[in-house]
């Protein structure tokens, strides 16, 4: 009777194994899908950003109104053993150097090439080389071209954030800021050109 | 998460009703041309020079609370200067395609 109960338990035992063999492919999927998403950082490399974020994958976790996501370097997870992981410090660290990278725009050189060259064209209008019309025509053009990149970049940000579609944010993110920061100043220049008509606008009789 | 269908309807229903007002002849064009010449350059001061401060700002790091709210009313203002810009455009439509004329 002990070796038949003795057999039983083991026949029970065996199929319980075997049943939790079948969970450890999940689990250990599971276990790293874990990993990927809790090293996450702010795609669009935002700093605390606030309820109700800025996209939709606002998370706040540990209740103090900011995303977590945004928080450089936060962990949106209590596994201890995942923060003792000194790996995983190390690439948060890295993120956080990345992060510094992303936001590296090129304002001010940006801003002294195009000066530059509205200066060297108001010049050479000065100097009779080229007409005041294709001066205008040049900046007009540019204006577009870049006002299209401008736009079409946003636009392709925005869909990217309200539907949350994370490809290549940070360079579209990246570029969308350059091509501004000359439409920007462009428009400037599209202002200053077209001053005469502008200050019409402000005496509207 | 943006408003997109707002920034973008407010324009255009604002500019179908001042160009047909100026079809009916109850408002000059020089008046819709000033008008939206004027909104026009309110929505670039917002869009335009705000994101300028903000890439400005991120470039060097500078983080204070003003940050998203500049980023939010950007983006809004962006979108409706995105629309506006086309009207612009078919304003000086004649001048517009002048510009790729020889």
């Amino acid at each position: 009777m002990e070796k038949i109960k003795l057999n039983l338990n083991k026949k029970i035992i065996y199929k319980l194994l075997k049943k939790v063999s079948y969970l450890i492919p999940f689990v250990t999927v599971c276990s790293l899908g874990c990993n990927g998403t809790c090293a996450a950082e702010c795609p669009f490399g935002l700093f605390s950003d606030p309820y109700p974020g800025q996209c939709s994958r606002f998370t706040d976790i540990n209740g103090d109104n900011n995303c977590d996501l945004s928080e450089s370097g936060q962990i949106n997870t209590t596994d201890s053993e995942v923060l003792n992981n000194s790996n995983l410090d190390n690439n948060i660290n890295n993120t956080d150097i990345s992060h510094v990278n992303n936001t590296d725009y090129f304002v001010i050189p940006i801003s002294l090439i195009i000066l530059t060259i509205y200066i060297i064209s108001y010049v050479l209008i000065k100097k009779n080389i080229i007409t005041p019309k294709k001066q205008k025509k040049l900046w007009s053009i540019l204006l577009l071209i870049t006002t299209l990149g401008s736009g079409l970049t946003g636009i392709i940000l925005i869909i990217s954030i309200n539907f949350a579609i994370y490809l290549y944010n940070n360079i579209i993110l990246f570029y969308h800021v350059e091509i501004s920061i000359i439409m920007v100043l462009i428009t400037l220049i599209h202002i200053h050109i077209h001053r005469k008509p502008i200050m019409k606008i402000f005496k509207l009789k | 998460m943006y408003d997109i269908i707002l920034p973008l309807i407010i324009p255009l229903i604002l500019y179908i009703a001042s160009f047909l007002l100026v079809e009916k002849k109850i408002i000059k064009k020089k008046f819709h041309v000033k008008i939206w010449n004027l909104i026009i350059l309110i929505f670039f001061i917002v869009s335009g020079i705000g994101g300028f401060i903000l890439a400005f700002l991120l470039s060097y790091n500078v983080t204070n609370p003003i940050n998203n709210f500049l980023l939010y009313w950007h983006v809004e203002f962006g979108l409706g200067m995105l629309i506006v810009a086309i009207f612009h455009i078919h304003i000086y439509w004649k001048l517009t395609l002048r510009l790729f004329r020889k």
